[in-house]
């Protein structure tokens, strides 16, 4: 589905990603791991067409998404609908009057009746837990609340891929767990799930693969749950992240 | 509407300063009278001024495929109070200025006094107005418009003089070239044609989100009507003497002669100055009849100050 | 929390077609971009730091003052002699640099002759007009282009403006680089969701200036209550003594100054 090759960003003070290769298949629950600014973000930046590689090439389900594809409106605003992304920052994400608002503002661009657009905001807010926020303005929400939010209103758009940049942060055990949940539901439904996360003791049951960064911009381990667990070593070093 | 420097004289642009002054002096008082009741006053300058900025920078769509951008001065003078944002804007221009490339550093007088005064001034009265008859959106879209179109006036104005005011003695403009006739249109036409509407939609639509959102953090006019009569009497002494600062250094000059002037400039310059190198006839006698340079400079300031020192004396009695 | 997923979830979504509109959400992301470039500029690898031959306080005086004699003089001999200047100057700026300097140069200063070009139906002889013009945008441009906002605050400091104004210009420059992330990631946030033909623009931009007003005044709120925990009585620290040389500099430039004006009259 995503297909990564010799994928470099410099950005005027460095490299922000050093020559990545990476293939994620649709369905794949990835868990992006590394010391900060060591190009996450910036490898979400390229992926979700916010920035484009300085070299090197990405392909989005076999098509390559240059400057020059992302140029066409129509077919930047198709990677938008088909890759989602929450924010590590969700205060910068919701900008609407109310929670209602703020999750219909994708949807009342598509070619969608208005009860239908009602009905996926309403389902969106169930998933989300955040039912009784409904007619909040989504500023003066906690943290936690906004977090639900963002992912509501990304979702509601019915994204293949969903980007989450640090979705547990500032999060409630328990509220940590029910995404958790909703993610892995998700991705059984065929959805496709990178996160990027700090917390390998939270993520470690639900993530199936791990890409973790080196300070040099680099991919430094790509390794499956399974491969991972005869790896105690490892396993020490990612909790340590 | 950000004036850049060389169109305006430095007589003009000493003028615009010191008018600056006494204003800029009143708000620091009227802010810090703010400050009891709303403490975060000093800190939100700065960084209104910062929002200010990215305002100003901000590419508004319009019809026709091409963008133009709003200056925000009715709207922040809603939110912070005409004082306050008097102080921010006049900070933004400052950065834009000295840092940024847009408008001139001479010019950053009559760049705040279009901009940082008339702009926030007007728009609040509107606003005021508009309170009063229970029709707040009209009353900051009336602010808006008028408020852009006024300042553009300002400065078409300010522009438009400078043939008369600064001119060889064969009457070859030496800064602005154009006359009133000129600047006043060009720059009413697109103001009330096009930015005047982009910032009155701006203006509205932020202003309907905060009002929605997070109605108690919109700035609060002192209730008492005293200071409602010092606002507007200071209000309308400022749109008074902005023309009279400039005339007083026009007469400063000693040439006063609009339509003579005019006409020359309309019609065509001496051969020897269309020729290129006959520099000593271009520049050699550029002298101002009966003044020095900079004696009409000074002169000038001192006028403007001492006209805004006694406007700030009768109102000081009144209160 | 249901975990059964409603079906338009699991089936593709219907997209809008045929739309297209040139997008001023990317536009204004790449103003925004370029603004931020210039708060990381000490980290760009592409410029050389720059030498500082004079301290900031003395170069801001020379730019005024270089910049009045431009608009007070109508002296041919003066312009000249202030372009030669400005050339050696200009000789001694890293090749980066001075693109950097000549292209802004040429920018406004197109923009400046095309104000002035319909003068030249009025047979006004405007050569002058636009040779000063055109010089005075080469002295700013080369000022704003060498020049980091930390210097203009020492500047400002040196030449005994007040604490507070230093303070609020100080202020005012943090804030721009965090609410111009701050706003560069809402507009990314509008477009990631931006996947049709969005409602009107200006309600939308309305919404985006609310919240980053609203931004505003959280900042403003934080900022001063860390003032207050820091027991802030609004003294800044205090400037570093100008040393003798700074003064001697001080004198030669009014000097030049004093002498270029007369020489111009």
């Amino acid at each position: 589905m995503i297909t990564l090759d010799q994928l470099t960003y410099a950005y005027p003070s460095g490299l922000g990603l050093d020559k990545i290769n990476l293939q994620i298949k649709r369905g794949e629950f990835v868990c992006f791991m590394g010391p900060n600014g060591c190009g996450k973000s910036t490898l979400f930046n390229i992926l979700s067409g916010l920035k484009v590689a300085s070299s090197g090439t990405y392909a989005f389900q076999q098509t390559t998404i240059d400057a020059t594809y992302l140029k066409n409106a129509q077919q930047r605003q198709r990677l938008h609908q088909q890759i989602g992304v929450v924010f590590q920052n969700s205060d910068t994400q919701l900008f609407n009057l109310t929670v209602a608002d703020e999750v219909a503002f994708g949807l009342r661009q598509l070619p969608l009746a208005e009860a239908e657009i009602e009905r996926r905001v309403n389902d969106c807010l169930v998933l989300t837990g955040c039912r009784q926020l409904r007619e909040r303005v989504p500023y003066h929400l906690s943290g936690g609340e906004k977090k639900r939010v963002a992912l509501a209103s990304v979702l509601a758009l019915n994204p293949d891929v969903l980007i989450l940049d640090e979705p547990l942060n500032g999060l409630t055990p328990a509220a940590q767990h029910e995404i958790l949940a909703l993610l892995t539901t998700l991705q059984q439904a065929g959805k496709t799930i990178l996160i990027a996360s700090h917390d390998y003791l939270q993520i470690k049951t639900s993530a199936h693969r791990f890409v973790v960064f080196n300070e040099q911009h680099q991919i430094a381990y790509d390794i499956d749950r399974t491969s991972l667990a005869t790896k105690p070593e490892l396993q020490k070093e990612l909790a340590l992240l | 509407m950000h004036i850049p420097d060389n169109y305006l004289s430095p007589a003009t642009c000493g003028v615009m300063i010191t008018a600056m002054a006494p204003i800029w002096t009143v708000s620091v008082l009227k802010v810090k009278a703010q400050i009891k009741t709303k403490k975060e006053t000093v800190p939100l300058i700065g960084v209104a001024a910062a929002l200010a900025f990215l305002i100003m920078m901000f590419n508004l769509p319009i019809p026709g495929g091409t963008t133009a951008h709003a200056v925000g001065g009715a709207l922040l003078a809603v939110l912070l109070g005409p004082w306050a944002a008097c102080l921010a804007l006049s900070l933004t221009l400052l950065l834009q200025a000295l840092l940024f490339g847009d408008g001139g550093v001479l010019a950053f007088g009559a760049n705040a006094f279009n901009m940082a005064v008339i702009m926030p001034f007007v728009g609040y009265a509107c606003f005021q107005i508009g309170q009063r008859l229970h029709h707040e959106k009209i009353g900051l879209a009336v602010g808006a418009y008028l408020g852009i179109n006024l300042a553009a006036l300002t400065a078409g104005i300010e522009l438009g003089l400078q043939p008369l005011l600064a001119h060889t003695s064969t009457g070859v403009a030496l800064y602005c070239p154009y006359g009133l006739k000129i600047t006043i249109p060009a720059m009413l036409t697109a103001h009330l044609l096009i930015a005047g509407w982009v910032e009155v939609l701006f203006s509205v639509f932020v202003y309907q989100f905060i009002k929605k959102a997070a109605p108690t953090t919109l700035y609060q006019a002192p209730a008492t009507a005293k200071s409602f009569k010092v606002f507007y009497g200071l209000l309308i002494g400022l749109i008074v003497l902005s023309p009279l600062g400039l005339l007083a250094s026009g007469t400063a000059w000693g040439e006063w002669n609009n339509h003579e002037l005019a006409q020359r400039l309309h019609t065509a310059a001496p051969a020897g100055m269309t020729h290129g190198f006959h520099f000593n006839a271009l520049f050699s006698d550029y002298a101002i009849h009966g003044l020095s340079l900079p004696l009409g400079y000074i002169l000038s300031a001192v006028t403007a100050v001492l006209i805004f020192a006694v406007a700030m004396r009768v109102l000081q009695h009144e209160h | 929390m249901s975990t059964k997923l409603p079906d338009w979830l699991t089936t593709s979504t219907p997209l809008p077609t045929g739309h297209q509109q040139r997008h001023f959400l990317a536009q204004n992301m790449q103003r925004l971009e370029r603004l931020l470039q210039r708060f990381s500029q000490a980290n760009d690898l592409a410029r050389p730091p720059l030498k500082h031959f004079i301290a900031p306080q003395h170069k801001l005086l020379a730019v005024l003052g270089v910049i009045l004699l431009l608009s007070l003089n109508q002296n041919i001999l003066l312009l000249w002699l202030l372009l030669l200047g400005d050339l050696v100057i200009l000789l001694l700026l890293p090749p980066i640099y001075l693109r950097q300097v000549l292209r802004q140069t040429a920018v406004t200063g197109a923009f400046a002759i095309l104000l002035i070009l319909p003068s030249l139906l009025l047979n006004a002889n405007v050569a002058l007009f636009a040779a000063k013009t055109l010089l005075i945008l080469l002295n700013l441009n080369y000022y704003r282009t060498t020049t980091t906002f930390n210097q203009v605050i020492t500047a400002l400091q040196q030449l005994h403006c007040p604490n507070s104004v230093i303070f609020v210009v100080d202020i005012t420059l943090i804030y721009l680089k965090m609410l111009g992330e701050f706003l560069l990631q809402l507009l990314q946030a509008v477009s990631l969701r931006t996947v049709g033909k969005s409602k009107h623009p200006y309600q939308m931009i309305g919404l985006l200036f609310g919240t980053l007003y609203l931004k505003t005044r959280d900042y403003a709120l934080d900022l001063y209550a860390a003032m207050e925990a820091r027991g802030f009585i609004g003294v800044y620290p205090a400037a570093p003594r100008t040393r003798q040389r700074d003064q001697l500099y001080l004198l030669l430039e009014v000097t030049v100054f004093c002498f270029l004006f007369l020489l111009g009259r």
